[in-house]
């Protein structure tokens, strides 16, 4: 090999099937009903062909980390199957976000996945009757009147006192 | 009131404002070199942040919020000691409601830059303001603070206008003095409308200046009360504070009145039944104060609840045992038993005793910052450094600050008189029989 076609090599064709090789596989996640029951399919391929015998672990995101909801392993087709968590309430979003990651073989352990469904539980909204001020975007109206009319009594007065200090001056004049 | 009295009280007024002696000289220059200092700590701290102090991620206030609480606790004094009796119509109050009323004054403008000082970032402190949110304890202590110090410097001033038309009218004086009272006067001459506008100003400002006074003491509780951390976090955190101020407040009067009584030989005007009074008025304060301190302790001690208990045994046993035990003797039982014996019925007992206090309730201010961030909820990281010693620079703006509150004070006394003349002596500003008068307001006679 002459050392121009090396660079060339190097520069275009090398990149080029390193792009159309890609050693990580993919995760594609969908749901749907079997027997009666929801549940969660996740179809890993690499290079477009399945891959057998790789074990997933389906979790769900909550607000502290991923709750596990299940571990199965691929067949031959790629697929795996958990149960759907109808149980569980959706995010504020009324969506369970659900997360895959693969746990074995080694070499695929950092590949993971993630798609929002529609929960079957949706969350019931926040019936706190005092939510706490301090955190919100804006203050309570009740809180803003108060401080208002406090300060408008205090200041009022003060213009007033203020008033009296310019009149006694004008006394003064007379 | 005799004629001859009643010159003598100007005439002792105007000598206060005379010349200064050697030992004022000396004690202006001494205040003068602290506060100096204090601010060549503060350019340090600024250079090099707050790392200059022993402040760090757990312990975000130290010693000058406790100098914050300490300086408007004392604030209260002159409120309660102005206001309540003059509404009271408690004649005695003419010679020292002066000295109370500028104590507030004082004390407010030591406590407020303490605030800034706490700050890392000073040039933030307009953010408060254009971003503050109305829901944080922090706007509302900046807006009482505010509302507080504009109130009192009113009611500093009202009552003293027709002692500066006193002061305007007399011989002797230097030229800026004459300019200066001149203008603070707002030409005075005594007439009859004029004493019904003043009589109304400093009635409206005696019932206005209670409740501000004793709003901004609550919201400062409420800035430890509206957080969730032991020892904080408690309902009756608000009274406590109120009755901590008015028990250090009073402390803080008697001392600044034994100190003037003495060096400007004012002993005619403030007799010792004066300073008894006041010490009374301690006296109570203070077995309130110590029912409050117990209720702040027991219930924690009986229940034994998980974050207040580990809280509890540093101040008894542990790290802040000292502090706590310094503040329960120096602070609660020392003066109060001396207060309750034929000790506290003489002006050196008295004076210890009120010494003592201002003591104790700095400590107390201590005792309720520091070891409660001490006590995180959440653990604390290995290598942590829980133990909270002030450097250097904090020490030093604390004696600036105390420093900076009595040259204000000494200087006040040089410039303005320290006893209000016409309230002591009513021929110099006489009221027409057929004017109408708002009792209890501006008015009285030399107790």
């Amino acid at each position: 090999m002459k050392p121009i076609h090396f660079i060339a090599f190097v520069l275009f064709i090398w990149p080029c099937a390193a792009v159309a090789q890609t050693s990580q596989p993919a995760i594609s996640l969908t749901t749907d009903v079997e027997d009666g029951k929801k549940m969660v399919h996740a179809v890993v391929a690499l290079n477009g062909k399945p891959v057998e015998n790789a074990t997933l672990q389906y979790f769900v995101q909550r607000t502290f980390g991923n709750l596990q909801i299940g571990e199965d392993t691929t067949l031959d087709d790629g697929t795996s199957a958990v149960a759907f968590p109808s149980d569980l309430p959706g995010a504020s979003d009324g969506n369970l976000h659900l997360v895959v990651r693969i746990k074995s073989p080694a070499q695929y352990s950092s590949v993971s996945s993630s798609s929002a469904f529609p929960a079957d539980v949706q969350p019931a909204p926040a019936a706190d009757a005092f939510p706490r001020a301090l955190w919100a975007p804006h203050a309570p109206l009740a809180l803003m009147l108060s401080i208002f009319v406090v300060l408008a009594g205090i200041w009022l007065s003060y213009f007033f006192v203020v008033s009296r200090i310019l009149a006694i001056r004008v006394g003064g004049q007379q | 009131m005799s004629d001859a009295k009643s010159h003598n009280v100007e005439r002792d007024m105007l000598a206060t404002l005379g010349p200064p002696g050697f030992a004022h000289k000396f004690l202006v220059i001494g205040l003068g070199l602290v506060v100096a200092w204090a601010f060549v700590a503060y350019i340090h701290q600024l250079r090099i942040g707050l790392a200059a102090t022993a402040m760090n991620d757990y312990f975000s206030w130290g010693v000058y919020i406790v100098n914050f609480v300490f300086f408007i606790g004392i604030s209260m004094a002159g409120s309660l000691i102005s206001a309540v009796l003059r509404l009271s119509n408690a004649h005695w109050r003419h010679p020292i409601s002066r000295l109370a009323e500028a104590i507030t004054v004082f004390s407010l403008l030591i406590a407020g830059p303490m605030i800034i000082i706490d700050m890392g970032r000073p040039d933030r402190l307009l953010y408060v303001i254009r971003y503050g949110r109305l829901q944080s304890p922090i706007l509302w202590d900046i807006l009482s603070l505010t509302s507080y110090l504009a109130g009192s410097l009113l009611y500093l001033y009202v009552p003293m206008i027709p002692d500066l038309a006193i002061l305007r009218d007399a011989s002797g004086l230097s030229r800026w003095r004459k300019k200066l009272y001149g203008a603070l006067a707002m030409r005075w001459t005594g007439t009859a409308d004029q004493h019904r506008n003043l009589d109304r100003a400093v009635s409206v400002m005696a019932i206005v200046i209670l409740p501000v006074a004793v709003s901004i003491h609550t919201v400062t509780a409420w800035l430890f009360g509206m957080t969730l951390r032991p020892g904080w976090h408690s309902t009756i955190i608000g009274p406590d504070f109120v009755i901590g101020a008015l028990y250090s407040g009073v402390a803080a009067v008697i001392t600044a009145i034994v100190l003037f009584r003495y060096f400007l030989s004012l002993e005619a005007y403030i007799p010792v039944d004066h300073l008894r009074k006041l010490a009374r008025l301690m006296l109570v304060f203070g077995l309130v104060y110590a029912y409050f301190v117990i209720n702040e302790h027991v219930g924690t001690a009986y229940t034994g609840e998980g974050a207040e208990r580990p809280l509890l045994e540093k101040m008894i046993t542990g790290h802040y045992a000292m502090q706590f035990w310094a503040m329960i003797v120096v602070g609660l039982a020392l003066p109060v038993l001396m207060l309750v014996t034929p000790l506290g019925r003489t002006i050196a007992g008295i004076s210890v005793a009120a010494i003592l206090v201002n003591v104790g309730m700095w400590l107390k201010r201590y005792i309720i910052v520091v070891p409660t961030l001490a006590s995180p909820f959440m653990p604390a990281r290995q290598g942590a450094n829980l133990a909270y010693v002030p450097t250097w620079v904090e020490w030093s703006i604390t004696a600036g600050g105390f420093a900076a509150f009595l040259l204000m004070f000494i200087l006040f006394s040089k410039v303005f008189p320290i006893i209000s003349i016409w309230e002591v002596d009513q021929t110099k500003w006489p009221r027409s029989a057929e004017v109408p008068v708002i009792p209890n307001a501006a008015h009285g006679a030399l107790a």
